[in-house]
Order: C-alpha cells, then sequence, then structure tokens
C-alpha cells in the first residue's frame, strides 16, 4: 500500500499540489550520531561508579549534592544535544510533489537552505551507492542533472535509492507526455480550425 | 564567591533557555509533519521544563560557600 501525506504541509506548497514522497536520510546516518550521545550516557552512568571508586571525600553530603547538580545540568544538555540531532535529521528533506522536487537542508540548528526543481527540467537521474554497509542496508546518493543553472540536485544517504529514482523518472515521463499531448490537442485544434 | 558561581550558571542558563525557544521555534515553524508535531513539542517542551527546574532546586541544594572554601582552601 502506498503511503500518503495527507497530513503533511509545507511552506510554499501551492493550490492543488500534491505531495508524492517525503525522503529522509537512512535511519543508518542517524543513528551514527546518536553513538555519541550513547557514549556520554555510558560515560554519566559510569560517573556514579567511578567517583564513589576513586573519590572517598565524594560520599560527604556536600559533595554529592555538588555531583548530583553536575550530573542534572550534564542530562539536561545532552537531552538538548539528541533534540538538535533529531532536528538535523528530521528536518533534513526532500519533497517530491505532482509538479517539483524541494530540497530542505537542515545543519545544526542555524542553517537552512531551501531549494527547488521543477520535474520538467530533469535531464538525468542517477544513484551511486557506494561501500559495504549502504550495499548492505541499500541506501546511497542520488543525483540528478538538470537543465538550469544548477547543474546537480543531490539527495544524501536516502534509502532505497533505485526506487526513488524510478518514481522521478516515471513522474517526469508522464508529465513529458502530458505536455506533448496537449501541444498536439493544440495543433490538432489549430488545424481543424483552418480547415473549417 | 557565590555571586561568581550564580553568574556563571546564569550564563549556562541563558545558554540553555535559548537553545530550547530555538528547538521549540523550528518544531513548530518548520515541522512538515503535523502529526510527529503533535508527539514531540509536547514531549520535548515538558521534559526540558521539569529538566530544567530539576537542575534550579539541585543548584541551590549545594552550600556553594562551604564548597568553595573546601576546595580551595581545604577547610
Amino acid at each position: 500500500m502506498q503511503p500518503t501525506f495527507t497530513h503533511y504541509h509545507f511552506e510554499g506548497q501551492k493550490n492543488g499540489e500534491e505531495i508524492l514522497m517525503v525522503i529522509h536520510r537512512h535511519w543508518f546516518n542517524i543513528l551514527t550520531h546518536f553513538f555519541v550521545i550513547f557514549f556520554m550516557i555510558l560515560f554519566l552512568f559510569g560517573s556514579y561508579f567511578l567517583t564513589a571508586f576513586f573519590f572517598d571525600e565524594f560520599s560527604e553530603q556536600l559533595l554529592l549534592n555538588l555531583t548530583a547538580f553536575m550530573r542534572s545540568l550534564f542530562f539536561t544538555f545532552l537531552w538538548l544535544l539528541f533534540f538538535a540531532i533529531w532536528i538535523d535529521y528530521y528536518f533534513d528533506v526532500w519533497i517530491v510533489t505532482s509538479e517539483r522536487i524541494i530540497n530542505i537542508e537542515q545543519k545544526g540548528l542555524f542553517t537552512r537552505v531551501v531549494s527547488e526543481l521543477e520535474l520538467e527540467k530533469i535531464q538525468d537521474v542517477t544513484t551511486d551507492v557506494r561501500g559495504v554497509i549502504p550495499t548492505f542496508l541499500n541506501y546511497g546518493h542520488l543525483l540528478i542533472q538538470t537543465a538550469g543553472e544548477r547543474e546537480r540536485f543531490i539527495f544524501r544517504n536516502v534509502p532505497d535509492p533505485y526506487k526513488i529514482k524510478d518514481m522521478i523518472m516515471k513522474l517526469q515521463n508522464e508529465l513529458e507526455n502530458k505536455e506533448e499531448n496537449e501541444f498536439g490537442e493544440m495543433l490538432r485544434e489549430k488545424i481543424h480550425h483552418e480547415n473549417t | 564567591m557565590f555571586y561568581i558561581v550564580l553568574a556563571l550558571y546564569a550564563i549556562i542558563l541563558i545558554t540553555y533557555l535559548f537553545l530550547f525557544f530555538f528547538i521549540i521555534y523550528h518544531l513548530s515553524r518548520y515541522s512538515i509533519n503535523a502529526k510527529t508535531n503533535k508527539i514531540m513539542l509536547p514531549i520535548f517542551a515538558v521534559v526540558s521544563v521539569l529538566l530544567f527546574i530539576s537542575n534550579l532546586m539541585l543548584f541551590f541544594s549545594v552550600d556553594w560557600n562551604a564548597l568553595i572554601l573546601k576546595l580551595i582552601f581545604q577547610y
């Protein structure tokens, strides 16, 4: 069953423009970032044992309060870091609509670049899956060659790039056929008009 | 001495609040999926506020004057 995107909406969405696909980076990509969080949590738990083992004076109430405060502060910022990483992942998105492709590039919390490409400007779509893990997990880059000023439009580390490539090519063909049909219809009407 | 610690802590708190509001802004302004937004925004806001309050309470539970005397003068 095809997923529906009825509850999705992006800034600048045109009337009648249908969202066909929303693509985030592959989950393995965020997993590597979450390893940092994981090790920091390990460090946090490790600190309970280490302080008790190495520092006898830490058993005093004064220092116990201090370590509790420091751990709380550390965890509070870890919580923010977790969300900052999640935002960087989740808001870095490619949206394929019935008319165009929108690339929203989120870098950290303070950089956000939005670019778009009309489907009719697509000339060529290439997939690039490199390495053992990307091959095994089926993710990689998708490069779109355009006729515009910007030569290439890149989908980085997206899951199942072959499927996305097929879908984009299919959409582009449908759009081309539609334009050809409209042009043919216009010619037929004109010829018919001249004959009568 | 306590006021120096308090000033340093205030800088940390301001940084925290700045990041907190910026994440809230991102979640409410740029989210393309209304469903995810409805889940993530309350989770983030509630947990962050709880962590913030608990951290404030822990900060004021430490006797900073005594601690500084102990650490610096081994008193």
